[in-house]
């Protein structure tokens, strides 16, 4: 539904309407739910490159131990810290789209600042 | 055989046919800067491309702007001598656009063009934007000088001129051509030859791992079995430890050098910029995320070739190129033009080479030239109070007077060594912009005196830890071999100078009262609600 359909369809809300306050309230909804994403995404991401340092300070010698054939404990560290790196960085972008589509089937209106993207 | 040897053998395979393939590439890119140049319109234009950037361009030129001549000669040559430790710089380097990826969204809505925009939309003050202009040309500028000396070297290498004199006659060259770029492109332009830059990248890398891995018949165990025999330590060549030592400095060495690069690669100011240049924040965001695949891509690349550089050496590692020249890519080019291909692959090497440099360094001036010239004059000294037109022209002035300036120090540079300028920038840029900018963005107790402390306590305890650091004086290869005023133990300063910017940063909140931010909550509140714009579209409710 454009805007101006749903101007139409409800013009006796419309006429009530506070558009700054509403997109305020509904911008800082989503932006709460994006700390969510930002967070949990911060953490993995810390949480993996703790685990790889304490490896590399306190069992160096380890990541040396050859696991298959020539290939080293070390090298599948640093492939698998590549792997979540970008694994988690898709999930991220899909679940930053994912809270403005539920936050929109939830009713409420989303519209944009008209100064964010000068 | 040495460094020196090797790029005499790279100068064999060079014939006519390389030299002509280079001139056509720097032709190329002389055209399309001069044809950008003329279709630039306007101060949005020129700074941020008018915001119209889309997902994929924007991501091939933020990958042209992470993968600079340091990515592409200095981790493929730490990889071939240190094994374990240049595999763990790579993977920084990806993880650096993950701290992008966060900050994208809030950074493409805040702030019209520079890092001292986003800044100043918080809190509203000259001082601010000053500080943002310090930490700007304290990454932008050296920065800049270790991308032009370091290819100067490669291209004088590629087509087989040895010595300091040719290698200062290259950057003169390169530095004038990233001079008329910078002069002539504003983003868009920057963008086009960040793109045709990235795919030439690409095509060349993934020529030589073609050949490289047909050579080692397709054997991942054969390249790494040669790459550690021939390493100076075989048996260690996996484990941490090889570039720093194994003692505890060593060691929290190596933890300094992964923290600095993930934390301060992908927030310099080149890259702040172009990440405003996307057409609204979900664009942003999902360039900063394409851009990271990429890298990931690239780097795994630039892995197998360090290994197979080092398995490909006809002596040991440590004897066919050292850090310092940086040639480990450029051997490994010697080595497979001789078995064929020659001049494609060499005219290749150079063709990329110079264009990574010229775009990175013009991009670089340009980030340079508007803190300067938005930031200080415009925004700062005259309040705003400025035509469009007098800033563009200004901009047209002050960008080839920053080029100039760093092509003479960069041509003086190349007599002196300055491997320490490259962690000092990301440490710089970790310890002064990112600080900065998370608590300008997602903290609302931050104070103004907040933000400017963090700047300068990062920037402050940058310059002291890395001046007293042992790549300064106290060994063979600092800057001042004589001297031995060294009493800080990490080669690179992030591991301290980062959490020093924060503590700054919160202290000087915690210090000051927000009463003097005059609306600073208000400020904070719409600064939040724009940081969650996603995209232009308006999502309406069913009712």
């Amino acid at each position: 539904m454009s805007r101006h359909q749903f101007e139409s369809a409800s013009s006796e809300r419309w006429s009530a309407y506070h558009p700054e306050q509403e997109e305020v309230v509904a911008l800082r909804e989503r932006r709460g739910a994006n700390a969510g994403v930002e967070r949990r995404f911060t953490l993995v991401h810390a949480g993996t490159w703790v685990v790889a340092a304490g490896l590399q300070l306190m069992a160096g010698t380890i990541l040396g131990t050859r696991v298959v054939s020539e290939l080293t404990v070390g090298v599948l560290l640093l492939a698998v810290l590549g792997a979540v790196l970008l694994g988690t960085a898709w999930w991220f972008d899909r679940e930053s789209r994912d809270v403005g589509r539920t936050a929109a089937q939830r009713g409420q209106a989303y519209t944009i600042f008209s100064g964010a993207n000068r | 055989m040495t460094a020196g040897t090797a790029v005499h053998a790279v100068a064999d395979t060079t014939n006519a046919a390389s030299v002509v393939m280079f001139l056509v590439v720097v032709s190329a890119t002389l055209l399309l800067c001069f044809h950008f140049g003329v279709n630039s319109e306007g101060i949005d234009d020129l700074y941020v491309a008018s915001n119209s950037l889309k997902p994929w361009r924007n991501a091939f030129a933020l990958a042209g702007d992470l993968i600079s001549i340091l990515t592409l000669l200095t981790t493929t040559t730490l990889v071939a001598l240190a094994g374990y430790d240049g595999m763990a710089l790579a993977a920084s380097t990806v993880g650096a656009l993950a701290v992008l990826l966060v900050l994208a969204r809030p950074v493409r809505n805040i702030g019209r063009f520079t890092l001292g925009d986003t800044l100043d939309e918080r809190f509203g003050c000259r001082s601010i934007r000053v500080a943002a202009a310090v930490a700007t040309l304290s990454v932008a500028i050296p920065l800049a000088i270790v991308q032009l000396t370091a290819s100067g070297r490669a291209t004088a290498a590629l087509l087989g001129l040895s010595g300091t004199g040719p290698a200062q006659l290259c950057t003169i060259f390169m530095g004038t051509m990233m001079v008329c770029a910078s002069a002539l492109t504003g983003m868009r332009g920057n963008t086009m030859l960040q793109v045709v830059k990235t795919v030439m990248l690409f095509a060349c890398m993934g020529l030589l791992f073609l050949a490289l891995m047909t050579k080692m018949g397709w054997s991942l165990d054969r390249l790494l079995a040669d790459a550690s025999d021939r390493s100076e330590n075989p048996e260690s060549y996996f484990t941490p430890g090889n570039l720093h030592g194994r003692d505890t400095a060593g060691r929290f060495d190596l933890i300094s050098m992964q923290i600095t690069v993930v934390l301060g690669a992908a927030v310099s100011p080149h890259m702040i910029m172009r990440v405003k240049a996307a057409e609204h924040g979900a664009s942003a965001r999902r360039s900063v995320l394409y851009a990271m695949t990429m890298v990931g891509v690239f780097c795994g690349m630039i892995v197998v070739l360090g290994l197979g550089a080092a398995a490909v050496a006809d002596g040991q590692a440590g004897q066919d190129f050292d850090l310092q020249s940086a040639s480990a890519l450029l051997s490994l080019v010697h080595s497979l033009a001789a078995d064929g291909g020659g001049y494609l692959l060499v005219a290749m090497t150079v063709s990329v080479v110079f264009l990574t440099s010229l775009t990175v360094v013009a991009a670089l001036t340009l980030s340079a030239g508007a803190a300067l010239v938005h930031d200080v004059w415009a925004q700062g000294a005259l309040r705003g109070r400025i035509a469009a037109d007098v800033e563009l022209s200004a901009m047209r002035w002050v960008t080839p007077v920053i080029g100039t300036l760093t092509v003479f120090l960069s041509v003086l540079a190349q007599s002196w060594n300055i491997q320490f300028l490259p962690q000092f920038v990301a440490a710089t840029a970790a310890s002064t912009i990112l600080p900065s900018l998370v608590y300008a963005l997602f903290w609302k107790g931050c104070t103004r005196a907040g933000v400017v402390w963090s700047v300068y306590g990062g920037l402050g305890s940058c310059m002291l830890l890395q001046f007293f650091g042992p790549q300064v004086s106290g060994s063979p290869r600092a800057l001042f071999p004589a001297a031995d005023f060294a009493w800080f133990p990490l080669s690179t300063t992030g591991l301290v100078s980062v959490p020093v910017g924060l503590a700054a940063g919160w202290a000087a909140s915690r210090l000051t009262s927000r009463k003097r931010d005059c609306g600073a909550d208000e400020r904070y509140a719409a600064v939040a609600a724009r940081a969650a714009i996603d995209d232009d579209r308006p999502l309406t409710a069913k009712g």
